[in-house]
C-alpha cells in the first residue's frame, strides 16, 4: 500500500425536508481507502453508502467535513482527478433513446477520449454485439455492463461501484464480480459499495462497515472476522445444559433448537462439564464466523435508514 | 469549452424529439408559405371567364345593372355603360390581394416566426428535460464536474441551434415569397429587403432568448412538464393579473403577446385612451403618431418591449445557474 486514495474526515450530510426535522444521512464519517485492491463499503440499506459516494463524486454537497481523492481536496479539486476516477452510482443512467455506443461516445467526447477506447470498453464488458441497439432495449445486466464500460473509458485508477450487481441474474453477478476482481488485480483501486455480505467477503480484500452514517469497523476482511469460532451443540435438554455450562463459567445461548457457545472454552471442557451432569452430546461442531456474523454484531441496535438531526432514528 | 459545446451539439442532433421539432420548423412554414402564395395568386383567364359567366347568371344581376344605369355615380362609376362591368365585379368576387412582401412582414411571417419561437422553446426544454428524466445528468457530471461549464455549454448549444434554425427557416421563407413575387413580376417596395433582414435578425435574437429561457427553466425545475405547465400558467395568469391591476387605459402594453409582437415586427400598436388634446379637434396640427394616438392606438417600439422580454429570462437564467451549481444531482 503506497498511499490513501479516498480519505474523508468528519463527513456529514443533512437533508433538508419541507416538513419535520433535518435528516442526517452521513454523521461524521472518517473513511480511508488505501491504494490497490478491492475495498468493500458495507452497510444496511439507508446507512449512507450512496450519499457518501455521491459526495465524493461532487454530485451532492456535504454539510460538513473534508474529502480527498488521491490527496486532492474535493469537490473543489475534482476536475484535476476526475480522469482517474470511474464510477457507477446506484442504477445505470443513460439516455434511453440513444444506443449504447452513442451514450459512450458522448461521454468520451467530453474528455476527448479516443473512439478506440469505446470499442475496447464495450469489448471488455461483452457488449460489442449489442452496442448499436437502443439503451432502452437493454436488459438490466446489459445496462450495468454499459455503466461499467463507461467507467473504463477513462482508464481509471479508482473505480467506485455502488451496488453493481443489483438486479442481475446469477450469471451476471458472477461476471461482474470477476470483472471487479480482475480490475483489482490489475492495480485499480475498487471501492465496492454493497449490502450483500457474501459479495463483499468473496470479492474484497478490505472492508469498511458503516451504519447510520457512522463508521463501525474498517480493516482487512480476515482481520475483522478474526478467530471468531463458535461451537454448535445438540443436546436433549438445552435449558438444562445452559444452566450446567453457566455454572462452569461457559456462556451458551439457544439458537433454533441447538446451543451456541462463543469462542473461548476448549471443546474438551464443554464435553467434560456436560458429561459430569449426565447430559450427553449428540453433536458438537465448530462454526467458523463469517462477515455476516461480524456485520450483525456491529450493526446490532443500529436502525436502518437515516436519523433525525437530534439523533432519533426513523 | 469548444469540445463540450461540440458534444452538446451532437447530443442535440441525436435527440429524436429535437429532430421532430426541427423538421416541424421547416414543414409548417413551408405549408404557410404555399398557402400565402396560393391565396395571392393572380386570376387566370379561365377563372375570370368562369366568374363572369356565373355573375351574369345571378338572378338579381340584371336588376342591379338597371339600378346602376339609373344612378351610375351611386354605384361607383361615371357613366351608365360602365355599369355592367361594375356589377360583374361585384358578383364575380374577383378580389384577391396580390402578394405584397411588406404586408407579409406583419402577416404570415409573424405566424412563421411565432411558430419557430414556440418550437425552439420546446427544443430547449425537452433537451434539458431528457437529461434529468433519464438521470444521465449525473453521468455527464462524472466526466465534467465543472457545473458552470456544463450549464453554459448546453445553453450555448441550444442558443446556437435556435439561431441557426430561425435564421435559416425565415430566410428560406422570405426567399420563397420573394421568388414567387419575382415570378409574378411584382415590384419590390423600396426598403423592404432591409426591413426583412431586420425582422429576421430580431426574430433570431428572440429565438435565442426563448430557447435559452426554456432550457434554463427546465434546468431549474428539472422537468419539461413543469416548464411547459409553468409557461402556460404564466401566459394565462399574466393576462388575468394585468387585467386586474389598476393600470388604467393601455393595459395591453404590459401583455406578453404585445411585447413579443413589438420585437418581432419592430413595433406593435395597442388600444389606449386618446389624450385630452385630441378632443380639441385640431387634427391637422398632429403628426402621424399623434393621429394614431387620437384614434386610441398607441405605438410600442422594440426598445420599449425588449426589457419586458429579457428581464424574466435573465432572472430565470440566474436562478438556474445558481441552482445547478448548488443543488444535489440524483
Amino acid at each position: 500500500m503506497s498511499g490513501t486514495v479516498i480519505e474523508t474526515r468528519g463527513l456529514r450530510k443533512e437533508f433538508h425536508t419541507r416538513r419535520g426535522p433535518h435528516r442526517v444521512a452521513v454523521a461524521g464519517l472518517d473513511l480511508n481507502v488505501p491504494e490497490g485492491g478491492v475495498h468493500g463499503f458495507l452497510g444496511p440499506n439507508g446507512s449512507g453508502k450512496t450519499t457518501t459516494i455521491r459526495m465524493l463524486l461532487g454530485l451532492a454537497r456535504p454539510t460538513a467535513g473534508t474529502m480527498r481523492l488521491f490527496g486532492t481536496a474535493v469537490p473543489l479539486g475534482l476536475p484535476a482527478v476526475i480522469d482517474r476516477v470511474g464510477a457507477v452510482v446506484e442504477m445505470p443512467k443513460f439516455l434511453p433513446s440513444f444506443t449504447g455506443r452513442q451514450n459512450l461516445t458522448l461521454l468520451a467526447r467530453t474528455r476527448d477520449i479516443a473512439t478506440a477506447r469505446i470499442d475496447a470498453a464495450l469489448d471488455t464488458v461483452g457488449l460489442t454485439d449489442r452496442a448499436d441497439d437502443r439503451y432502452r432495449g437493454y436488459s438490466l445486466g446489459m445496462k450495468q455492463r454499459l455503466a461499467i464500460a463507461a467507467t473504463l473509458l477513462k482508464d481509471p485508477r479508482l473505480l467506485i461501484l455502488d451496488e453493481p450487481t443489483n438486479g442481475l441474474d446469477p450469471a451476471g453477478i458472477r461476471e461482474i464480480r470477476e470483472t471487479i476482481r480482475a480490475l483489482g488485480e490489475q492495480g485499480v483501486t475498487v471501492l465496492l459499495s454493497s449490502h450483500i455480505l457474501a459479495e463483499i467477503q468473496q470479492v474484497c480484500d478490505r472492508v469498511t462497515i458503516i451504519g447510520n452514517g457512522r463508521m463501525l469497523a474498517s480493516g482487512r476482511v480476515d482481520d475483522l472476522i478474526g478467530d471468531r469460532t463458535s461451537h454448535r451443540l445438540v443436546v436433549p435438554d438445552p435449558q438444562a445444559a445452559i444452566k450446567v455450562l453457566a455454572s462452569a463459567g461457559i456462556k451458551a445461548s439457544l439458537v433454533d433448537s441447538a446451543l451456541r457457545v462463543e469462542s473461548g472454552p476448549d471443546p474438551a471442557d464443554i464435553t467434560r462439564v456436560l458429561a459430569h451432569a449426565q447430559i450427553w452430546l449428540s453433536e458438537l461442531s465448530p462454526q467458523r464466523a463469517d462477515l455476516e456474523t461480524v456485520f450483525l454484531e456491529l450493526t446490532a441496535g443500529e436502525a436502518l435508514g437515516v436519523q433525525d438531526v437530534d439523533g432519533s432514528e426513523s | 469549452m469548444m469540445r463540450l459545446i461540440a458534444t452538446e451539439l451532437t447530443r442535440l442532433r441525436w435527440r429524436r424529439a429535437v429532430a421532430v421539432l426541427v423538421a416541424s420548423a421547416f414543414v409548417v412554414p413551408l405549408l404557410i408559405g404555399v398557402v400565402t402564395v396560393w391565396d395571392s395568386r393572380p386570376f387566370s383567364a379561365d377563372e375570370i371567364a368562369t366568374a363572369r359567366a356565373r355573375a351574369v347568371e345571378q338572378p338579381s344581376f340584371q336588376s342591379e345593372v338597371r339600378h346602376c344605369e339609373k344612378r351610375p355615380r351611386s354605384a361607383g362609376v361615371q357613366t351608365a355603360d360602365q355599369c355592367e362591368e361594375q356589377v360583374i365585379s361585384w358578383f364575380a368576387d374577383l378580389h384577391r390581394e396580390p402578394l405584397n412582401l411588406r404586408n407579409e412582414l406583419t402577416n404570415s411571417s409573424i405566424g412563421v416566426a411565432s411558430l419557430v419561437l414556440i418550437l425552439v422553446v420546446l427544443m430547449g426544454s425537452t433537451y434539458a428535460g431528457a437529461d434529468w428524466a433519464s438521470g444521465s445528468m449525473s453521468n455527464q457530471l462524472l466526466f465534467e464536474p465543472r457545473r458552470l461549464r456544463v450549464w453554459t455549454a448546453k445553453a450555448l448549444a441550444v442558443g446556437l441551434l435556435a439561431a441557426l434554425l430561425t435564421s435559416v427557416v425565415l430566410t428560406l421563407y422570405w426567399l420563397g415569397l420573394g421568388g414567387a413575387a419575382a415570378l409574378r413580376d411584382l415590384p419590390l417596395a423600396s426598403g423592404v429587403l432591409g426591413e426583412i433582414a431586420w425582422m429576421i435578425l430580431r426574430c433570431t435574437f428572440l429565438a435565442i432568448v426563448g430557447a435559452v429561457g426554456g432550457y434554463a427553466l427546465t434546468m431549474l425545475s428539472r422537468s419539461t412538464v413543469f416548464t411547459l405547465g409553468a409557461m402556460f400558467a404564466v401566459a394565462v395568469g399574466q393576462t388575468v393579473f394585468v387585467a386586474a391591476l389598476p393600470l388604467g387605459p393601455g393595459k395591453e402594453r404590459w401583455l406578453a403577446p404585445t411585447n413579443l409582437l413589438a420585437v418581432m415586427q419592430g413595433r406593435a400598436t395597442y388600444w389606449t385612451q386618446a389624450p385630452a388634446e385630441c378632443a380639441a379637434n385640431e387634427g391637422d396640427r398632429f403628426d402621424a403618431a399623434m393621429l394614431q394616438l387620437c384614434n386610441g392606438r398607441a405605438l410600442l417600439g422594440v426598445w420599449e418591449a425588449l426589457p419586458f422580454v429579457l428581464v424574466p429570462v435573465v432572472i430565470v437564467v440566474a436562478l438556474s445557474v445558481w441552482s445547478f451549481g448548488r443543488r444535489d444531482v440524483a
